[in-house]
């Protein structure tokens, strides 16, 4: 199983989704994500060994989007 | 990194079956999840997705603690008699000592969530049940039938009797009922005699 990262997100709509889809498609140590839009939190849920959650924030805010990890 | 705990994760399945059965898929988020089973919505998003991939995670869960509870001690090359009643046996037990995870079973059957669930069942089950009725047909200890009216009449008695004493009434609601192996066996008799050639 790799490991799971999660934030909290304000991409709350298919066509948000799509704006950060690309970005996340496109690195390769992403195995899995997705983005439960029926949570108030908008959670982006990553399946990666290889990535750090401030990549991750930092990839997601420079597309626009608020992105923080989500506290355990 | 974060951590999985099976203790924790138990606690989410059991909780979230709770909610279920108790408010319907629609009482259940996993915000609320999180807030019932005391952690946090970031550790549940460790083992799901979303709220529809835990529903049919919960379901595969359950199913397959149903395939092994009814499995137990049963062998496909078992004569008819024999292996219906190690049938009946094991899934009245099952249904009766958790009657809360057999309501969620249910609830899934008549919800959208039935398809997708459908296409995960365990494929053992369905080859093992399937090896039975054969042999039993060949052996001719059992007449050949439609599945679904072989099933109805091997199994709905027995399903029945378990929903007469989950509500803990008999037909009509007027007099208490309780099922005994004596009730049970004496059923199996009759269902034994309608399927024999």
């Amino acid at each position: 199983m790799p490991a799971v990262l999660v934030f909290k997100t304000n991409i709350a709509r298919p066509e948000e989704v799509n704006q950060v889809a690309g970005l996340l498609h496109a690195w390769a140590a992403i195995k899995k994500w997705t983005i439960d839009l029926a949570d108030v939190d908008c959670v982006l849920r990553i399946e990666s060994d290889a990535i750090q959650p401030d990549e991750v924030i930092a990839l997601i805010r420079k597309a626009g989007f608020w992105c923080e990890e989500l506290p355990d | 990194m974060r951590t999985r705990d099976e203790h924790k994760a138990a606690a989410i399945r059991r909780k979230a079956i709770e909610m279920i059965v108790e408010k319907g898929f629609d009482g259940l988020s996993m915000q609320k999840l999180a807030r019932a089973a005391g952690v946090s919505p970031a550790t549940i998003y460790i083992y799901y997705k979303d709220r529809d991939d835990l529903i049919v995670q919960l379901w595969i869960d359950e199913m397959q603690k149903m395939v092994d509870a009814t499995l137990e001690g049963f062998d496909p090359g078992m004569s008819f008699e024999e292996g219906l009643k190690v049938q009946w046996m094991n899934r009245a037990r099952f249904c009766l000592e958790d009657p809360v995870r057999m309501h969620f079973m249910e609830q899934i059957k008549y919800s959208p969530y039935n398809d997708v669930c459908l296409k995960r069942m365990d494929r053992r089950f369905v080859t093992v049940m399937g090896a039975f009725v054969h042999n039993a047909i060949r052996r001719k200890e059992l007449i050949r039938l439609p599945l679904e009216v072989y099933w109805s009449l091997a199994f709905s008695p027995l399903y029945q009797l378990v929903k007469f004493h989950m509500s803990g009434r008999g037909v009509g609601g007027r007099e208490k009922f309780e099922l005994d192996e004596k009730t049970i066996t004496q059923t199996l008799k009759l269902v034994i005699k309608a399927l024999r050639p």
